[in-house]
Order: structure tokens, then C-alpha cells, then sequence
């Protein structure tokens, strides 16, 4: 399987997909993540139009409320 | 705004960094912040902001202090265990510098208020510590045009970032559209948290608040700080105004203030309160309409009952054979798990739980209250 680098560690995944797949395959929930691919900012609204390809660089935030 | 001899040989540290001066220690002095909890984050914010001559601070914080908090929020001292945080807050402020205003909101923000509350303010920050507020006070300050210094904690990490939609910067809900369902993301109280990561991300956010004051330096606009303590590691997100956003894009649907708790996901009714292992027949259709979520919902009744009553696209597994047939399931996905009245789904879900399944919900009411509230064709049996 091919695998991109998200927050530094190699995660194999069914490549190419759109991202929108990419982290509800990681078990992420897509509305609660920032994410930012090979180096840009991706809005939410991209999420399903981006596509995800192997070696790809991603750096995803999970969503934290305390305070 | 002028400042006085004893103001001068106060700020005299500031008054020497050319970045400040004596023109930027008057607009710090000429700053006022509205502090909207006064816990972990708040503590240091509003004590670092009062020492460092922000005319007026407001505190918002209808709490009063418990013992569980003086592990983190220095606002408060064992003494004032059991008082109004707010009045606890305001002493220690007016210890550290009497030339700080504070005014004290003892009172819970709210789609009412929030908007009377900010107006009055320059900067708001956010110490918030659960989700309907955090939008709230994001909605809020979009409308109003005022900068919102975020920063949020969980156990060993913590974000800040400056949201100002009005500066060109995005918005808190240009990151995180919707809130997560109720539950799947554990608070602090439930979590824990390192002691000194407020303090951190806290300083980090008082940062860029003086910074917003004077003028001077690159803000976190469009930008999201990570904080991991076990690690002692920063790294930094690009972030983008979505034009897709509900109230900061180019079409927005959310003009006023809504209900932040229905929004949130969190039903009012008495009965649902206390129990968070619990999700409604609301929720368990949201996850199967929307299927980006995640959540997988599980029939666990028998098969002769599937066979009287189903909800379409719902998979049986029943709670007989659940012991054998638990691998089937991913113990890192999210599951709502429904019977036919919520009794034998909530013993599934300590099953599961066992077997260290972490995200698992039972369905209040089962197959019973989806066919009362959201579909009577299905049979009720």
C-alpha cells in the first residue's frame, strides 16, 4: 500500500484519494482537523476536491477545547 | 492618555524597548481586553496583561473556584476556594497593578449578552473551556470586528492562533466548521491537562495581545502555533480564510448570534443531562446522513427483531454474539450502538468498553424513539 507522511510519520492509506477520504480513513472526524498539504493551507471546503498522493507531505491538528 | 511618575518608573522596562516606547505604553494603557474565562488560560493572560499596563480588563466567569483548579489557574489561591472566580480574579489583579481597571462579568456569556458584553471592548481572548462557547465567542466577535486571541489546551498540547476575519486573517470556524459530536472530544476535566500549558499558551496569547495593542510585529493571523510539552516542540500551521465559511465567507448563512447549545449538540432536556455515554436518535440519524463523520451506527438487538424493525443501512450484530464477534469492529472508530429501548445497547457499550473501545454511544430509546421522533415507518413492536 502507499503511504504520505502526515505529522512526520509515514501512514499508508489507498492512494490516490481526496482528503476528505484520506481522514475518515484515519478515523478523523473531517470538520474537526486543520490540516495543511505538502506545505499549504487547505480550507475545509477543499477537503473533498483535494487529492491526497503517495509521498505526499500532511500535517493534521485535531480540534482541543481547554481552557 | 498620559502616564504618571509612578506609572513611568513601573513601565520603565518597557519604556526602554524602542519597540515600545512611551507612544506604545499609552496605547497598551489606552487597550481594553475583554478576558472571557477566568481558569487555566485566563489566569495568566489577565495577570501578565495587568502587569503589563492594559488600562482595562474584563472578566467573564460565572465559576467559583474548586480545588481541582489551583493544580493550574494562579488567579486563585487556596483561600479563595468556593468564591466567585470573577471577585477572585479581580483582587489578584488589582494586587499585581492598581492602575488596571477591572470590570467583572460574574455571569454566564450567551447568545443574549454576548454581544453587549464584547462591544465595548478592543480585543477579546479566548480562555473558554468547552466548544458552544468557543463559537459563540467566535460568532460574536466576527459581527463585532474584533480581534479574538484564541488558545485552547489538552493534556500536554496546546494552539493559539489570532483570529480577525476583519484584519483578512481567518476565523475559528474557517479551521473547525462544525463542532464535534457531543463526547468525542474529552475535556480537561475528563483528560487532564499539565499544569504549566495554560501558562504557556496563556503568555502566548497575552504575546500577541500587547502586540495587537502597540502595533508592532507579526501576529498569529493565519497562523496556528502548536504547543507539545513532552516533546518541548512548537511547529506552525498555515491557515486560510475559507470562502466557503458559514459567517466570515463570501456568501454567509449566520448574520446573528444562534443557539451554540443545540448547535453543539447538547440537549437541554433534564433527562439527557448527566449521562455522556448517551447520544439521541438526532444524533444517531446526523451520523448516518453524513457519513464523513465517521460514526458507524450497530444494531445490537437479535435477529428476529431486525427482521420485525430495522432502520435502513444499520448493520446487526446482536448482543449475544457480541462476545465472539467484537473483532469484527475497529476499536479506534466511533459507534453508536442502538437496541430497541437504549437498555441492552448500553450493556453492549460497557462490553465494548472493555475491550478498550473508546468511542462507543448508546442511542437513548433505541429503535423505539426513532420511529416516535424521526421515522414511524418503522414499525414500533
Amino acid at each position: 500500500m502507499d503511504s504520505v507522511i502526515a505529522n512526520g510519520q509515514p501512514v499508508a492509506a489507498e492512494l490516490p484519494c481526496s482528503l476528505e477520504k484520506f481522514l475518515v480513513a484515519q478515523n478523523l472526524l473531517p470538520r474537526s482537523v486543520v490540516v495543511e498539504h505538502n506545505g499549504e493551507a487547505v480550507a475545509p471546503s477543499e477537503f473533498s476536491r483535494r487529492q491526497v498522493r503517495a509521498g505526499d507531505r500532511l500535517e493534521i491538528v485535531k480540534i482541543v477545547a481547554g481552557g | 492618555m498620559e502616564l504618571n511618575n509612578e506609572e513611568i518608573r513601573r513601565y520603565s522596562r518597557h519604556l526602554i524597548l524602542p519597540e515600545v516606547g512611551l507612544a506604545g505604553q499609552k496605547k497598551i494603557k489606552g487597550t481594553s481586553v475583554l478576558c472571557i474565562g477566568a481558569g487555566g488560560l485566563g489566569s495568566p493572560i489577565a495577570m501578565y496583561l495587568a502587569a503589563a499596563g492594559i488600562g482595562k480588563i474584563g472578566i467573564v466567569d460565572f465559576d467559583t473556584v474548586d480545588y481541582s483548579n489551583l493544580q493550574r489557574q494562579i488567579l486563585h489561591t487556596d483561600a479563595d476556594v468556593g468564591r466567585s472566580k470573577a471577585e477572585s480574579a479581580k483582587e489578584t489583579i488589582h494586587g499585581i497593578n492598581p492602575h488596571c481597571e477591572v470590570v467583572i462579568h460574574n455571569t454566564r456569556i450567551s447568545s443574549e449578552n454576548a454581544l453587549d458584553l464584547i462591544r465595548p471592548y478592543d480585543i477579546v481572548v479566548d480562555g473558554t473551556d468547552n466548544f458552544p462557547t468557543r463559537y459563540l465567542t467566535n460568532d460574536a466577535c466576527v459581527l463585532l470586528k474584533k480581534p479574538n486571541v484564541y488558545g485552547s489546551i489538552f493534556r500536554f498540547e496546546g494552539q493559539a492562533s489570532v483570529f480577525a476575519p476583519h484584519l483578512g486573517g481567518p476565523c475559528y470556524r474557517c479551521l473547525y466548521p462544525e463542532p464535534p459530536p457531543p463526547g468525542m472530544v474529552p475535556s480537561c476535566a475528563e483528560g487532564g491537562v499539565l499544569g504549566v500549558l495554560p501558562g504557556i499558551i496563556g503568555c502566548i496569547q497575552a504575546t500577541e495581545i500587547l502586540k495587537l495593542a502597540i502595533g508592532k510585529g507579526t501576529s498569529l493571523v493565519g497562523r496556528l502555533l502548536l504547543f507539545n510539552a513532552l516533546d518541548l516542540k512548537f511547529r506552525e500551521l498555515k491557515l486560510r480564510k475559507d470562502p466557503a465559511c458559514p459567517i466570515c465567507g463570501e456568501h454567509p448563512t449566520i448574520k446573528e448570534l444562534i443557539d451554540y447549545e443545540t448547535f453543539c449538540g447538547i440537549v437541554p432536556e433534564p433527562e439527557n443531562v448527566g449521562n455522556p455515554d448517551e447520544v439521541t436518535v438526532q444524533d444517531m440519524k446526523k451520523a448516518l446522513d453524513n457519513p464523513s463523520l465517521g460514526i458507524k451506527v450497530v444494531d445490537v438487538r437479535e435477529a428476529d427483531e431486525y427482521e420485525i424493525a430495522k432502520v435502513a443501512g444499520v448493520p446487526l450484530l446482536p448482543l449475544s454474539e457480541l462476545q465472539s464477534r467484537f473483532t469484527e469492529l475497529d476499536p479506534n472508530t466511533q459507534y453508536y450502538l442502538h437496541c430497541k429501548a437504549g437498555v441492552r445497547s448500553m450493556k453492549a457499550l460497557a462490553f465494548l468498553r472493555q475491550q478498550g473501545f473508546k468511542y462507543v454511544k448508546s442511542v437513548k430509546g433505541g429503535i423505539t424513539a426513532w420511529s416516535d421522533e424521526i421515522d414511524r415507518n418503522v414499525p414500533r413492536y
